[in-house]
């Protein structure tokens, strides 16, 4: 029985000690990179040329399922890009609600058949409509076949060699398209795919699809979510670039070589995490060939998107998450610990097997077995005592950390007090949100295991002007 | 922590202050620019730096004779001397990027030839500033520099070929004397230049390339023979029509649509219905560019995807 | 008023008719460039920030021209040269545009659009007086 107690306490730390290690490297590879974009930003106006024929098109696909409420904004918001050659493909999963009408009405659309390729197998499509006033915005109806069919179908009638997935709910900033597709243009032959960050929308003020001011939601959960939504992009993607080991690129933002991806079959429709699983697939694709390529986070370019208020939806979108997780790296075990793939199987797979994927489960089970140990009195109080204020003050300066990186490169908050309250909740967040997180995911882990593969609805707040 | 909000609350408060002088100085740039010199001799140190920046940001809009003010300007607050040396000789990447880059916004054209030894900088962003500079700054000396970091590779095909049309004349000489370049991918980015730079008179150099060897370079020339015109283009791309490689096929009838000419459309109609999406694509929307109606009267029935689609597209145009 | 700098007479007609013209962009650094640029040459300048504006102040003042840019959020250049140029109190108002794009297909369009006139960015300040005085002139 002692055993099992000091096996269980090594493990602990052993698991403790590696996971923030990498996030203390992680951390620091961020901000050493980003040192260089923040002497960028102090100068204006000083702008890509624009004006070079020489620049690939891109082929904007915008998979949509019952998105009444926001696909007028969101397209508004694409249109405004600013970028030299470049169309918009929604495409509608067979929506049932008014999204084909109020994009009908907005952008007058007319029956128009759209030539397709017909290489990527997906659910049939039922019409298709162009815009008589901006002819290059199309809109797809097509048979309900998930996110990852409608993606596939805009990457079948893509008339550009690159394609940029964005999310329906999604507002991007007008220079977005161009920043993530700089890494690019500068090296065409290399860079296959990439991503921009995505930030969290409520509380900000939105007018036509702009994001005009920047502000922190009143929502506690949504305060809780961009914290998060930091420590995430700001320091994850940008240690993970660097190992060019980047496996997610967000589905609500990502820059892709279409001929590549047409090749490796389009986006999986088996799995709920068809974003990951595609670019590791993408990874997997290179490194078996030992082909040099890169895939790359571009940490400029926005991408705003709402999040969830309340618990329910919350809960479910972080299980969803963590299923297609799990489907993806089932999908993937083979390239595991494989020394042939490089930082991808002997790193980045296995980080997110045991820390991201397990890490919830370990982290569940914790405190019930301090409890059981405590009362069968194996445990040392200051020891445990110890423990967990080490681990709190490592949480929130890590936190703090991504906090600073945002506030010395970027600075979108308008207001002093804002950072106020950043920090603050950084604080809390370690105290009852990241437990919950931790607690839908373990459940997501016993879905998995039992077996679940749907969506699940979503309740969607659209976005209009609004100071809430 | 603390730190942050105080920094935070440190900026908030400068960029009020800068906020106000900004109001106060424009007018003064303003005129400045306009030729209203002597108005800036009672700034204070203060005022100097917001001074600076805004005729920095006023210039990056303009071009023109206006322009010989600004860097007259910073070369007599010697500005444009020390970012030189800055370019030339900093130990620290980021410090000779800035300086590469101010050096293009403040119109330095005597910074020209610091900017092309700095095409050569161990580190990839400054050269890539240093390009953009000379893009913008029209370094006509520029040009051997930057079509030789094109063949080495060290600095973006995109970025250098813009730069590159920006010189103008001399960069089409020398794309004129590449076009028999031995290595295909400079072939091609001559060939685009030629393009883009070259009139009509150019197109009997590219026919020539019509027969290469490399696709790449078949297709380039069929790109740039369909904007440049001249008297046998028109039978070339019919020719790279039939040409054994697809992508060849489809910028031949890319070409084709620009050249609008009608003799062309039963050839493009051929090419149209092919099982080829990329060459159906193109000819049908070459179809569409030379003559619309001609689409109107397919049988939506008989014909490709691509086909359809440029009818329908003739069909709205029409009402 | 202050005579302009660059020396040549201030453009009024024969009628003493001080020319009122709109400039869109939604850069403030352009405007401001523009603006004043056309006010030391003896204009009367309206602003816009973005396209809905144009149109509106357009409609509502009736400038003797405009100075659109074709990359603004909301409603594009084009957008509003057609716009105007399909509202009958504004169908002859001569247009000039301004745009960093300049490829033919992006010049054909704004010519099929209805505009007057069309200028590359970065552009001589100079020079959009000059054309803003040739196309007063023409209409």
């Amino acid at each position: 029985m002692h055993y099992f107690f000091d096996v269980t306490a090594i493990f602990t730390i052993t698991y403790f000690a590696l996971l923030n290690g990498i996030y203390v490297l992680f951390t620091l590879i961020a901000w050493r990179s980003l040192s260089m974009n923040l002497k960028r930003r102090n100068l204006q106006g000083f702008e890509e040329p624009f004006d070079t024929p020489f620049i690939p098109g891109i082929t904007v696909i915008v998979p949509a399922y019952n998105e009444e409420t926001g696909i007028v904004d969101s397209v508004r918001s694409l249109v405004d890009l600013r970028y030299p050659k470049f169309e918009i493909v929604v495409v509608s999963d067979g929506s049932t609600d008014a999204t084909v009408e109020r994009l009908k009405d907005e952008y007058d659309l007319v029956p128009a058949h759209r030539a397709a390729r017909k290489i990527l197998k997906t659910k049939p499509i039922i019409s298709s409509f162009v815009s008589r006033h901006h002819p290059n915005i199309w809109v797809i109806e097509k048979e309900n076949g998930g996110k990852a069919d409608a993606l596939n179908v805009g990457i079948d009638v893509a008339r550009y060699p690159y394609f940029c997935a964005i999310d329906a709910d999604a507002l991007i900033e007008p220079d977005a398209l161009l920043q993530v597709a700089a890494p690019i243009l500068s090296d065409p032959d290399r860079v296959v795919a990439s991503g921009g960050i995505v930030r969290i929308v409520n509380g900000c003020t939105v007018d036509h699809g702009r994001v005009v001011e920047v502000d922190l939601p009143k929502s506690r959960i949504a305060v809780f979510q961009v914290i998060e939504y930091f420590r995430a992009f700001l320091v994850g993607r940008v240690g993970w670039t660097r190992f060019n080991s980047l496996l997610i690129i967000s589905g609500a933002f990502g820059l892709f070589r279409r001929d590549l991806v047409t090749k490796l079959g389009g986006y999986a429709t088996d799995t709920v995490g068809e974003d990951l699983e595609l670019v590791v697939r993408i990874h997997r694709y290179h490194r078996e060939r030992k082909l040099d390529y890169r895939v790359v986070f571009v940490p400029g370019p926005v991408c705003w998107t709402e999040a969830p208020e309340d618990l329910l939806t919350l809960s479910r979108q972080r299980r969803r998450w963590h299923r297609g997780l799990g489907q993806t790296l089932w999908k993937h075990r083979a390239a595991l610990l494989r020394p042939s793939l490089g930082a991808l199987g002997l790193f980045a797979l296995p980080y997110f097997l045991f820390f991201e994927f397990l890490g919830p489960v370990v982290e569940v089970a914790g405190p019930p077995i301090t409890i059981v140990a405590f009362v069968l009195g194996y445990l040392s109080v200051p020891f445990l005592v110890a423990f967990i204020v080490i681990a709190f003050l490592l949480g929130v300066t890590l936190t703090v950390a991504a906090l600073t990186i945002e506030e010395f490169n970027f600075r979108r908050h308008r207001h002093p007090r804002d950072i106020v309250r950043l920090l603050a909740y950084s604080i809390t967040e370690n105290i009852g949100y990241r437990q919950l997180t931790d607690l839908w995911r373990t459940m997501a882990f016993v879905d998995l295991v039992k077996g679940k593969t749907e969506w699940g609805a979503q309740r969607r707040r659209g976005f209009q002007s609004r100071s809430s | 922590m603390i730190v942050l909000v105080l920094r935070r609350i440190w900026i908030s408060t400068t960029e009020r202050t800068e906020g106000r002088i900004e109001t106060r100085i424009r007018p003064t740039v303003l005129g400045f620019l306009d030729g209203d010199i002597p108005g800036i001799r009672d700034l204070t140190r203060r005022d100097r730096g917001v001074f600076d920046r805004l005729l920095i940001r006023y210039s990056n809009q303009i071009s023109g004779s206006k322009l010989d003010s600004v860097s007259q300007y910073f070369s007599s607050t010697h500005e444009i001397d020390r970012e030189i040396a800055t370019l030339l000789s900093a130990r620290r990447a980021w410090k000779r990027y800035l300086a590469a880059q101010r050096l293009g916004a403040i119109n330095a054209t005597v910074a020209g030839p610091a900017l092309i030894v700095a095409l050569r900088d161990k580190n990839f962003e400054v050269r890539r500033a240093t390009v953009r500079s000379l893009g913008r700054l029209a370094v006509a000396d520029a040009t051997a520099g930057l079509i030789s970091a094109l063949a080495e590779g060290r600095t973006p095909d995109s970025l250098t070929l813009w730069a590159l049309l920006q010189m103008g004349a001399p960069a089409l000489e020398t794309a004129r004397a590449h076009l028999a370049n031995g290595d295909d991918r400079m072939k091609i980015y001559a060939i685009r230049l030629v393009e883009l730079l070259g009139s009509p008179r150019d197109s009997v150099a590219i026919s020539t390339l019509v027969h290469d060897l490399s696709p790449g370079v078949r297709s380039a020339a069929a790109l740039a023979l369909g904007r440049l015109g001249g008297a046998s283009s028109l039978t070339l791309l019919l020719e790279l029509l039939e040409d054994e490689e697809g992508s060849v096929r489809r910028d031949a009838c890319k070409a084709l649509g620009r050249l609008r000419d009608k003799t062309a459309i039963a050839s493009l109609l051929l090419h149209a219905d092919t099982d080829e999406f990329d060459v159906a694509m193109a000819s049908s929307e070459a179809l569409f560019a030379t003559d619309p109606s001609i689409l109107v009267d397919l049988d939506p029935g008989a014909i490709s995807s691509a086909l359809m689609e440029s009818r329908d597209l003739a069909f709205i145009e029409r009402s | 008023m202050t005579a302009p700098l660059d020396g040549t007479v201030a453009d009024t007609d024969h009628n003493d008719h001080i020319f009122t013209v709109l400039v869109a962009d939604d850069e403030p650094d352009v405007r401001e460039l523009v603006s004043y640029r056309l006010s030391r040459s003896g204009y009367t300048v309206i602003e816009a920030k973005d396209g809905e504006e144009a149109i509106r102040l357009a409609t509502e003042h009736c400038p003797d021209c405009a100075v659109i840019d074709v990359m603004m959020p909301k409603i594009d250049g084009y957008e509003v040269t057609r716009a105007l140029r399909s509202d009958e109190r504004t169908r002859l108002m001569p247009i000039l545009l301004l745009t960093a794009r300049a490829q033919e297909s992006d010049i054909q369009t704004g010519f099929d659009a209805g505009a007057d006139d069309y200028l590359k960015k970065p552009f001589n300040p100079d020079e959009l007086v000059a054309r803003v005085r040739a196309i007063l002139s023409r209409r």
